[in-house]
């Protein structure tokens, strides 16, 4: 059985006028021990399957009622408060883009991490302030003992994160879910949370979610790839087999618009994604990316693609209707 | 020098008293930048990157006197006279040939200005244009950074991220510079946008001749962007190439770091680099010697003591390591 399932979630926001389908029926599993990575650009929904996940989304917003997160067999949208209050920080935790505006700046680091120990495993306090120690000093925070009796802005932002990391794994929780973790730290810092991120995971047999916008980050640490794109899963693939030959054009467009090292203006021209992510009002009837691709024909503009499936990838493009197996019941 | 020079950089310093009020007697200063030195020919790019903190944007604010550089030279355009010494009159009118790009497109745009306002604030002011034909200049700008000529009667919040970044690149090319400085231009887009940016900065320099300062951390984008990329360390070049032979054959062990870190596709997982788990020294007390050497894993004890100068170790290469041949 799968750590995670999600069947069909859908997450909206209704405003005034109209409604937001920011997640718009999307499936997905995570297996034990394995890293998902949700990529996408801003807008596109990732952020808010990631809360949608600990049934974290406030209104305006909804999860619709026939959407389906089965943890550990349970499923996450039919829990009662207790049994969720357990689930989050426990048995899922969450690390967010902006270290510094996750923890409460009136308070001591060591103190917040043992609040969590003190509340999902019932530790004393002076345990779970020895505990919050050990843990600093494993996410290789020098001066641990220090540390502890810090408050956050004492810490540099790299430290913050590390921080943040113990405080999520503190708990021993089987999913962590990491939103844009290194987005505002430095390369050198930022190569130290990924590889953290993936010690802590294969040592405490840990699946991660890790949600981000930056492709080249992920290769060589993501076992499979989730592509979206206003709101709908565009491809599912191994993260080699996503590396190596993307399916959906928007996937090759990302891939050739990236200026990766090694390229030089003078003999390559970056590939031009022309206009931009479609809004609620302007998504168009047929594929949300047929207005920006360069391969559209007219069955794009007319209909959207169901998500096909080929050679146990999925993708979501009219190319691969006659390559398709069997469709994804999700759709139609 | 096989093209002409547009911007000759000499010494650049500069420092900040960390005193906080009238009550506080603290001594100590931040060394921000010292004694940076570059120069720019006529339709080529630099590159300037570093982590956060280490100078970058500093450096293109203190060169356009946005700050007050504590000392050094700046000659634009093949002049004699040092810019950073003139007097404030002159030095707005030499001014207008430099323009700036600032990295976020949300701030540094005027939220009660409409977009033809903008762009033809600058020039309307120093009376470069006339009024009636202001609207007419600003479509036109709004045309070469690829926006529609309606952009010209709308407010900033009615554009996404990537639109408003082309809306300040038209306001600072309307100046038409011969110069512009700009600080992580972006950073703070989406992928698919980023590379529509990148190519328009590119169309520029090559239909107008303009020359960049190109600030960024990203450096796959700099090496790609640039002719010539210096990397700062705590306010001072450390090596400095052409692109592609930096990218071929870092000489510092910074360069080296920062490249073996910079996240690539090339399927293989992240590994950790010596001098990687150090961090940038404080800029109020820099270390006697390199500042680089206490993270730095060929460090000797000649780097503690004195602080290696940026030398030429190879024609158009140059990089301040002792240990660099």
């Amino acid at each position: 059985m799968s750590l995670l399932e999600v069947r069909n979630l859908s997450t909206r926001f209704k405003l005034i006028d109209h409604t937001v389908r920011a997640v718009d029926g999307i499936s997905f599993s995570v297996e034990h021990n394995e890293t998902l990575a949700i990529v996408g650009e801003s807008g596109c929904g990732k952020s808010v399957t990631a809360m949608s996940l600990m049934n974290l989304i406030q209104a305006p917003g909804e999860i619709d009622s026939s959407s389906e997160i089965i943890f550990e067999g349970k499923n996450v949208l039919e829990m009662n408060d207790s049994e969720l209050k357990e689930l989050r920080g426990g048995k899922i935790a969450m690390i967010f883009q902006e270290p510094s505006a996750s923890f409460n700046p009136l308070f001591r680091i060591g103190s917040q991490i043992a609040e969590a120990l003190k509340i999902h495993q019932g530790a004393a306090k002076d345990e779970a302030l020895v505990q919050a120690e050990k843990l600093l000093d494993s996410v290789k925070i020098s001066e641990p003992d220090r540390r502890v009796k810090n408050y956050p802005f004492q810490l540099s932002g790299g430290m913050l994160q590390r921080a943040m990391t113990a405080l999520a794994i503190s708990c021993s929780p089987k999913l962590l879910l990491a939103d844009e973790p290194t987005t505002a730290l430095d390369v050198t810092i930022q190569a130290q949370i990924i590889k953290l991120l993936q010690d802590e995971a294969s040592e405490k047999n840990m699946s991660i979610i890790f949600v981000t916008h930056d492709l080249e980050l992920i290769d060589g640490f993501a076992d499979r790839i989730m592509l979206l794109y206003a709101g709908r899963v565009f491809e599912q693939s191994t993260a080699p087999e996503f590396f190596d030959n993307p399916l959906h054009p928007y996937g090759e467009d990302l891939m050739n618009a990236i200026p990766r090292m090694g390229l030089f203006k003078d003999e390559h021209k970056l590939y031009t994604i022309k206009g931009q992510v479609p809004d609620e009002k302007s998504k168009p009837i047929g594929c949300a990316y047929a207005p920006r691709c360069r391969k559209c024909f007219d069955k794009c503009v007319n209909e959207e693609p169901p998500l096909f499936s080929v050679n146990s990838r999925n993708v979501r493009c009219w190319l691969f209707e006659n390559k398709n197996l069997s469709t994804d019941g999700e759709d139609k | 020098m096989m093209t002409e020079t547009v911007l000759e950089v000499k010494n650049l310093t500069k420092s900040y008293s960390l005193k906080a009020g009238g009550f506080s007697f603290s001594k100590e200063r931040v060394h921000a930048l010292s004694d940076v030195s570059f120069s720019i020919g006529k339709g080529k790019t630099l590159g300037l990157v570093g982590e956060s903190g280490c100078g970058k944007t500093t450096t293109g604010r203190s060169l356009l006197r946005i700050i007050e550089p504590d000392r050094g030279k700046v000659f634009f355009n093949g002049s004699d006279t040092n810019f950073l010494s003139l007097p404030e009159k002159e030095m707005i009118t030499e001014r207008l040939k430099m323009q700036y790009i600032f990295q976020d497109p949300w701030q540094s745009l005027n939220p009660k200005q409409m977009v033809g306002r903008i762009i033809t604030e600058a020039p309307l002011q120093h009376g470069l244009i006339k009024r009636e034909n202001a609207l007419e200049v600003s479509k036109k700008y709004l045309d070469i950074v690829g926006l529609p000529s309606e952009a010209a009667r709308k407010y900033p919040h009615e554009f996404s991220g990537g639109q408003r970044q082309r809306i300040n690149i038209a306001r600072a090319i309307v100046m038409k510079p011969d110069f512009i400085v700009c600080d992580e231009p972006v950073s703070s887009l989406d992928v698919s946008i980023q590379s529509q940016i990148l190519n328009l900065l590119l169309d520029i320099q090559q239909e107008f001749g303009t020359s960049y300062l190109f600030i960024a951390h990203n450096l796959s984008v700099v090496f790609y962007l640039s002719d010539e990329v210096a990397v700062m360390y705590a306010g001072k070049i450390v090596e400095k190439a052409p692109s592609r032979k930096l990218y071929e054959d870092p000489r510092h062990p910074y360069t080296k770091l920062l490249m073996a870190v910079a996240p690539k596709i090339d399927g293989k997982p992240v590994s950790l680099q010596p001098g990687q788990d150090g961090e940038v020294p404080s800029l109020t007390k820099l270390p006697k010697g390199c500042s680089f050497a206490e993270r730095c894993p060929i460090a000797s004890e000649e780097c503690r003591r004195s602080i290696p100068p940026l030398k030429t170790v190879e024609f158009e290469h140059k990089v301040a390591c002792f240990k660099a041949l």
